[in-house]
């Protein structure tokens, strides 16, 4: 390679990493994301404390010994001693007392209740009362009914369906929730890291473009090295970001979830606000998820990264090198869009058949599979000859994009306060 | 070909779309001399300069540099600075010098050791790690200079090198030009203004539209167009002199006089008459600014029939 190039990828590099955005960026992003993570959990995890001591105006007497009998620290259940007027007047101001006032009716659908206390309580203790007073009184009209509670609860079942997937390698867990999170996100990932870096690198272009610096540049460098450099040295930026992502937020969970004394999974469920069956199920699934992760995903995500990255961001090159101010960027670059934003749209569709003819060809033609092979590969084994022909066909493609990028951006650069049309530069590209 | 040419351009041809901003040009540009690229906007000066410094490339025809068939790898040869200019301005100055200096060919150290002379030379050395947009303008202008200069080319191209510079600087500039020129280094020079190439330069060439309308030493140029205007001071007022009819006069003061004589008539013959009525102080032949060469050649040959020189 041209020594230049290498010069201008160096510097580059250096430039951008030195910026102090990219060190806000590159330490926030991690944080932030841990903090979403983990605030909700230690958050939920301090209002643990609230209870009360619940006063039971039950005229059934039905109910209160059930209650009784369900008893927890934060719930302690009593019978009322005095009217209820008294017993409202004496929660004033008292903190961690309540009345529950129920109806005198079991066979109503509608049983009303009432819960007074001189604080509203947290939407989970209301919850989890709730489904309590649910409980007893569908066994006390059970019990109405005449039927036999041992034989009801022997009559209930707990479905635990769990789904295998069967490989070559024999059969192994398959954690379909687990795909989808992986899919969408890896997707969602390659197609915006297309966008932030194309994003930057267009800006890149127009600032030595706008700096009038270009011209004391190409009498240097060739136009071709410079584009390289810079677009080359982007990436680096953008790698060297994302290997400080991943390996912040895995130190990140290891350190606070050490000091919160909690594995992954229980941090996942207690951020699911209060750990109901299904949740902890889907957070020991995701858990599974994590034990069954491939590590030739992570090279399969850089490559379509970089490859997505290299097949968009020349074309937003392009465009930095032929206008001269970001306004005139607009129309331009959202003709470049339009295919990138494909995918995304139809990401729903390929997740939900990401074995169908749609998910086949997105993921096969180079203008959307980074981001749906990335998808795809997370849910299933995609075949060896679709993986080839989709990485082909994209390094095919590349060339071909950069072959264009280079052609405008050398007649671009040197090019001022004309305005630009689709016609003008495709002139430009046959004419060089 | 003589090793004694920096430059030898021969019938280059550059056109865009419909304009032909080169129209085959051909100029000799011997080593060791200042030489002055002169023409009105849009004559295709910036498009020569660009098919030199190798950031274009001509249509057809040939440039030769020092002997060779310029290509890619020369450009390392040659400081551009171009009329169209600018720095990174959020990079430090040394820190920038290096980079562009890198670009050229040196090694980092080399380029750093280089770039500190020229700062200490040009009174920036305390501003090495300043970010450029926090210098003034002129002094921008200087570290632009250095970036120029400092590899040492065996070619520099200046495009306006002085816009913007108060005297000082300007002269510290020049003074700088006429080393690079005295250690055997040719300088394009291209400017629009006649004075300072009149100060500088010893080779000229006129471009308009697109072809090469005057070219040669700069004073074999100005001799070419001697008007054969003369020019008298006289110790006393003038006033009442009477001057024979067939004299053409184009000014006339108190104690001056402008004037052409008649073909064929013998200048000291004249100044003897003009001393028999009034004492003549001082008489000299009157040689046209560059300014007015450049107006009159570039009006004789704007319009469309070419004119042969």
């Amino acid at each position: 390679m041209n020594p230049n190039f290498w010069i201008v990828f160096r510097r580059e590099v250096r430039v951008r990493v030195r910026n102090k955005l990219f060190l806000i960026a590159t330490l926030g992003t991690p944080l932030l994301l841990v903090a979403v993570m983990t605030i909700p959990a230690l958050v939920s995890s301090q209002t643990e404390t609230e209870s009360y001591e619940i006063i039971v105006v039950d005229p059934t007497g039905r109910i209160l010994p059930e209650l009784q009998k369900a008893q927890e620290p934060s719930m302690r259940f009593a019978a009322a001693t005095q009217p209820v007027e008294a017993l409202k007047r004496s929660l004033v101001d008292q903190k961690g007392k309540a009345v529950l006032v129920l109806a005198d009716d079991l066979s109503r659908s509608n049983f009303h209740a009432v819960f007074h206390s001189s604080q509203a309580p947290s939407l989970k203790f209301e919850r989890t009362l709730a489904k309590k007073l649910d409980r007893i009184l569908h066994e006390q009209r059970l019990l109405d009914a005449g039927l036999n509670l041992e034989t009801v609860r022997a009559a209930e079942v707990n479905v635990d369906l769990t789904t295998r997937k069967i490989t070559r390698e024999g059969d192994e867990a398959a954690s379909s929730a687990w795909g989808f999170i992986l899919g969408y996100g890896m997707g969602f990932i390659s197609f915006m890291m297309v966008f932030i870096y194309g994003g930057l690198l267009m800006k890149g272009v127009m600032e030595e473009k706008t700096n009038r610096i270009v011209e004391v540049m190409v009498s240097s460098v060739r136009p071709f090295d410079l584009m390289l450099g810079k677009v080359l040295g982007i990436a680096a930026v953008g790698l060297i970001q994302f290997a400080i992502w991943v390996g912040l937020i895995g130190l990140l969970l290891v350190v606070g979830g050490a000091i919160l004394g909690l594995s992954g999974a229980e941090l996942a469920a207690a951020q699911a606000d209060g750990p109901t069956p299904e949740q902890q199920e889907m957070a020991a699934q995701i858990a599974a998820g994590l034990g069954q992760f491939k590590p030739a995903l992570i090279g399969w995500f850089l490559f379509y990264f970089l490859g997505g990255y290299l097949l968009y961001g020349c074309l937003f090159a392009a465009v930095g090198a032929s206008i001269d101010q970001e306004a005139d960027a607009g129309p331009l670059t959202t003709i470049i869009s339009i295919p990138a934003y494909i995918p995304i749209l139809l990401i729903g569709a390929v997740m939900n058949n990401p074995d169908g003819p749609l998910a086949v060809w997105l993921s096969v033609l180079p203008f959307s599979s980074s981001t749906i092979m990335m998808a795809r590969m997370a849910l299933v084994d995609v075949p060896v000859w679709q993986v080839a022909l989709s990485a082909l066909l994209l390094a095919g493609s590349i060339v071909g994009s950069v072959g264009v990028a280079a052609r405008i951006y050398r007649v671009g650069l040197l090019m001022y306060g004309k305005k630009l049309t689709f016609g003008e530069l495709a002139r430009w590209v046959r004419a060089s | 070909m003589s090793q004694s040419l920096a430059l030898d351009i021969r019938e280059v041809v550059k056109q865009f779309g419909s304009l032909r901003a080169n129209d085959g040009i051909s100029l000799q540009v011997p080593t060791g001399t200042i030489f002055g690229l002169l023409g009105p906007n849009g004559a295709g000066k910036t498009t020569l300069i660009r098919m030199i410094t190798r950031i274009t490339i001509p249509d057809s025809g040939d440039i030769i540099f020092f002997g060779e068939r310029l290509e890619d790898r020369h450009q390392r040869q040659m400081g551009y600075l171009p009329e169209e200019r600018g720095l990174y301005k959020k990079m430090a100055v040394l820190e920038q010098l290096v980079y562009l200096l890198e670009l050229k060919g040196l090694k980092a150290a080399e380029a750093e050791r280089e770039s500190m002379q020229w700062l200490e030379r040009f009174g920036l050395a305390d501003r090495a790690q300043s970010k450029v947009q926090e210098l003034s303008k002129g002094n921008q202008q200087k570290v632009q200079f250095i970036a120029t200069i400092a590899h040492r080319p065996r070619l520099l191209i200046l495009d306006e090198p002085f816009s913007g510079l108060d005297p000082i600087n300007t002269q510290l500039i020049e003074d700088v030009i006429r080393e690079f020129r005295a250690a055997g280094t040719p300088v394009i020079f291209s400017t629009h203004r006649m004075e300072q190439v009149e100060q500088i330069c010893e080779e000229i060439a006129l471009i308009n539209a697109g072809r090469v309308v005057l070219a040669g030493e700069m004073r074999a140029v100005r001799r070419q167009y001697r008007s054969g205007e003369l020019h008298f001071e006289f110790d006393q007022p003038i006033e009442e002199l009477e001057l024979p009819a067939e004299v053409r006069v184009f000014d006339r003061g108190r104690y001056h006089l402008n004037l052409a004589l008649p073909a064929g008539r013998s200048v000291n013959e004249f100044i003897a008459w003009l001393n028999e009525r009034n004492h003549v102080l001082r008489y000299e032949e009157v040689s046209p600014s560059l300014q007015q060469i450049f107006i009159e050649v570039v009006q004789r040959t704007a319009h469309p029939s070419p004119v042969a020189l």
